[in-house]
């Protein structure tokens, strides 16, 4: 039974052919099951009964002129209970194209997320809060300290997450890099490879020699994280010895289980080469790390390869799907990881089967519990770095999820949009309006990689002066101090997911039991 | 669904250009831009619905008034020639407007559908003409592909319009008049007053910049163009005087759709105008309906128009035109060929019919050898 007045029906009397010329047409009035349309004396076609409209669109979808619009006035589950029009939409297009849908950007449905919590200001009770002009507050975060040589310093508690080169362009690259050279943060090359001379544009060298004179061009200079992934796109000995950190990548939130996906148009001589594939060639990372059987054994050995490679001087970093985390967390312990990256639902991708990106995975906040649990079990929190990543949008978010457990969050959607991207959800077409996750040669030129880069590193800048500022409001002067008691969840979801107190009640929804 | 007009009409270039299928499109999903295209065409078919690509078609739920108002859709039977008279303008110096002249005057029009030529780049631009004064320096009918018929839209609610154009024009009005469908009955309120000229064929556009190319003549400076009484030549009016060019020349520029038609006379029209058969200055007139011969008589009795006898040998020389135009008929027989092969391919039963035209095809082959 239609609720009445849920819809709203436009007729644009310009566009309409039968008003403009009575008589013809009213192709609405013939279609439509419910009477919404009637002709008047000199047959022109009006809306007539609006309340009747039960939002099939068929009149939309047939109207020859382009001249209707139908409108949901109040939410579709109330009206159309699970055969909303994006369900609908999403079966016909199933059935008319019978292939499944791929598209870019990460999961678009309501989920637990940070927007849940709020932070608790300090106030008279211990501890005061401090003051954020006059009083210092330390937001770097350091992986691999006490575990290796070089352990990598990050002035603020972000890092640049893994975009690979090929999803999107070089000027997009180039820019992010800069980025991270002048906010002074960890920078992943994605697992597309890295293109010649990266690591001293991410350390802030504008040339070789540069380098070699140590003339830095920009800022305090960042760190290069080379991924190895399930794909080894580019690995080579090189590859290895010109980072500052090696990323095993196990998956990625957008599609966990699912191996990487590059469009073989995509793949034009530079990417080709930088990947080392042949030009054009669809390029399918595998699902996992095919040479790894066992992961206790293999794994093992294989990081113990790449740390003699490195002569024990690069933190080794797992990057985690959200799938099985507390089990995955201590096995990536057990293997001698660094850090562990955990990348929750919200996470991108330049493209991605629609249902994996919707269905499959758990939302960012309820990773990062889990994986806290297990560190506290092994004795190595706060020792092993945990970095959570997927749908991080400012610094609020940032001091959220580090009072929940995390040492550092990743950030890669929120500086794509940084970079100028509009969310306009194509990236799967490869026609990237700004320039980013396209390869196009017309279309990468409208990105200036300088003033790019300098976007990107104001955002990085703003959003640790975020987090400095509401760690401070909560009374503490590290970044590593904060946890769950500066935290008030919203709604009992998050509460029941996170253990942080509801707000009011001032206790958590249900006892927190995990690993049984 | 507009398919038939696809295959049986544009795609086997019959097309007149005349514009009635854009005008009585229902859904106003035809559209013709007669200057660049030589058929109209389908506006949309795919159309993206959200994530969609949707095929929709709007000729499915239409009862199609363009196919039933084609004028290549039927076959013509020729008509006898009517009353002939010589006549000669009165009051400006072409018949046909002092005819429309004393319509307007008498209120027996109140509509004129007939074409301009642009200022400047002299392309035709079909018109519709409401009061006297409109029509000066305007060359009426030209013989340019142009799609006067488009207006029709436009003179819905008028009583009696006249429609100044080539015999197709008052072959298709002829099937909109005859026609019981309902999505047609608000073109048919207005009664047309069908007016042909002598036509052999018209050309293309491009032809004023070949002709310009031709003969130095600057577009701007033409205001009139006609073929000449002994249908050889294209006459220009200009600025600066008379130029003319020969008919063979511009052969290239002929419509497509007009070696297909054998009417030279405007055997639908209720008057056929044109220069064969009378003295320079004058004009023959073949009156075919009662309607049309009320409006000659009358403008002659007005003294809009003076009546001239015709030259002694008028009919022959306007049945020998006819007669001449009637040699496309070989033409128009191969397309009723195609047309039978089309539709025999559609339903793969043996068809008698398409058996007989292709007989009758190759029986035309021998006789050509």
């Amino acid at each position: 039974m239609p609720v009445i007045g849920s819809y709203e029906v436009e007729l644009s009397v310009r566009r309409c052919l039968s008003q403009r010329e009575p008589g013809k047409c009213a192709t609405c009035f013939e279609i439509c099951p419910h009477s919404v349309f009637a002709l008047d004396e000199d047959g022109r076609a009006y809306v007539a009964n609006e309340t009747a409209c039960v939002g099939c669109r068929l009149c939309v979808e047939n109207c020859p002129q382009n001249a209707l619009r139908v409108r949901a006035t109040i939410p579709e589950m109330y009206s159309r209970g699970v055969w909303t029009s994006r369900v609908v939409e999403e079966i016909q297009t199933k059935a008319e194209r019978g292939k499944y849908f791929v598209r870019g950007f990460g999961a678009l449905k309501p989920l637990p997320h940070f927007e849940d919590f709020l932070i608790v200001p300090a106030q008279l009770a211990d501890p005061a809060p401090l003051d954020k002009y006059r009083e210092e507050c330390d937001v770097g975060v350091v992986i691999g300290e006490g575990r290796v040589k070089k352990p990598v310093r990050m002035e603020l508690p972000v890092m640049i997450a893994a975009m690979s080169y090929g999803a999107i362009s070089l000027p997009a690259k180039i820019a992010t890099d800069l980025a991270a050279a002048k906010s002074g943060t960890l920078i992943s090359t994605g697992e597309g490879g890295s293109f010649p001379d990266e690591e001293l544009l991410v350390h802030g060298y504008r040339t070789r020699e540069d380098f070699e004179k140590g003339v830095k061009t920009w800022g305090p200079g960042g760190y290069l994280a080379v991924q190895w992934s399930t794909g080894r796109w580019g690995v080579d000995l090189n590859y290895v010895l010109k980072a500052d950190v090696i990323e095993i990548k196990i998956g990625q939130g957008a599609k966990p289980g699912m191996g990487g996906h590059l469009l073989g148009e995509k793949v034009l001589e530079n990417i080709a080469k930088t990947r080392g594939i042949p030009v054009g060639t669809d390029c399918l990372s595998p699902a996992r790390h095919m040479d790894i059987l066992d992961v206790r054994k293999h794994m093992k050995k294989q990081i113990d390869a790449l740390r003699d490679i490195t002569n024990y001087e690069k933190p080794i970093i797992i990057k985690l799907g959200p799938g099985r985390v507390y089990k995955d967390v201590k096995l990536a312990v057990e293997v001698g990881a660094d850090a562990i990256e955990i990348d929750g639902k919200y996470g991108g991708t330049g493209a991605s089967p629609e249902q994996t990106t919707q269905h499959a995975g758990l939302p960012t906040i309820a990773c990062i519990p889990p994986a806290v649990k297990a560190l506290k079990e092994l004795g190595v929190y706060h020792d092993v770095k945990l970095i959570i990543m997927g749908g991080v949008t400012s610094g609020a978010d940032a001091t959220k999820a580090i009072a929940l457990g995390a040492d550092a969050v990743g950030m890669a959607s929120a500086i794509e949009i940084a970079m100028g991207c509009h969310t306009c959800f194509s990236c799967q077409t490869g026609r990237c309006p700004i320039g980013i996750t396209t390869q196009d040669p017309e279309l990468t030129a409208r990105l200036m990689p300088d003033d790019t880069a300098q976007r990107v590193a104001n955002f990085l800048a703003v959003t640790k002066e975020e987090v400095r500022t509401l760690t401070m409001l909560s009374g503490h002067s590290s970044v590593s101090e904060l946890s769950k008691e500066d935290l008030r969840a919203l709604t009992i979801d998050a509460s029941a997911i996170s253990g942080v107190k509801l707000t009011g009640v001032e206790e958590p929804v249900l006892p927190l039991k995990m690993g049984k | 669904m507009s398919e038939q007009l696809k295959e049986e009409v544009w795609d086997l270039e019959r097309c007149t250009g005349c514009g009635l299928c854009v005008a009585v499109c229902n859904k106003g999903v035809l559209a013709f831009d007669e200057s660049v295209d030589r058929h109209p065409t389908l506006k949309e078919f795919r159309r993206v619905v959200g994530y969609r690509e949707v095929e929709i078609d709007p000729c499915k739920l239409c009862e199609e008034p363009s196919i039933e108002v084609c004028p290549r859709m039927v076959d013509w039977e020729p008509e006898k020639l009517g009353k002939v008279v010589s006549l000669k303008p009165n009051v400006t110096d072409d018949v046909i407007k002092d005819l429309l002249l004393c319509g307007l005057e008498l209120g027996a029009i109140d509509g004129i559908i007939g074409v301009d030529l642009d200022k400047w780049n002299k392309k035709p631009m079909p018109k519709v003409f409401l009061r006297a004064e409109d029509m000066k320096n305007v060359p009426m009918s030209v013989p340019l592909f142009s799609a006067g018929l488009k207006m029709i839209n436009r003179v819905r609610r008028r009583e009696r319009v006249a429609v100044v154009g080539p015999p197709c024009w008052a072959q298709g009005l002829k099937r909109l008049e005859t026609s019981t469908m309902d999505v047609l009955e608000p073109f048919q309120r207005p009664e047309y007053l069908k007016i042909s000229s002598f036509c052999n064929g018209a050309f293309y556009p491009e032809i004023l910049l070949k002709i310009e190319k031709e003969l130095n003549v600057p577009l701007w400076s033409i205001f009139d163009v006609q073929v000449t009484g002994k249908g050889s030549e294209l006459e220009l009016q200009t600025q600066s005087g008379k130029a003319g060019i020969s008919l063979t020349e511009l052969a290239e520029f002929m419509a497509k759709g007009c070696a297909r038609c054998i009417d030279f006379a405007g055997e639908q029209a209720d008057i056929a105008i044109g220069s064969v058969g009378s003295e320079p200055g004058s004009k023959t007139a073949i009156i075919r309906s009662p309607l049309g011969e009320e409006l000659v008589m009358a403008a002659i009795k007005l003294n809009y128009v003076e009546q001239r006898e015709p030259t002694p040998r008028a009919r022959e020389e306007i049945r020998d035109f006819i007669e001449g135009k009637k040699k496309r008929e070989s033409a128009v027989e191969v397309d009723k060929a195609f047309l039978a092969v089309i539709k025999s391919l559609k339903k793969p039963i043996v068809d008698e019919e398409a058996l007989k035209k292709l007989e009758s095809l190759s029986s035309l082959k021998k006789r050509e050898d």
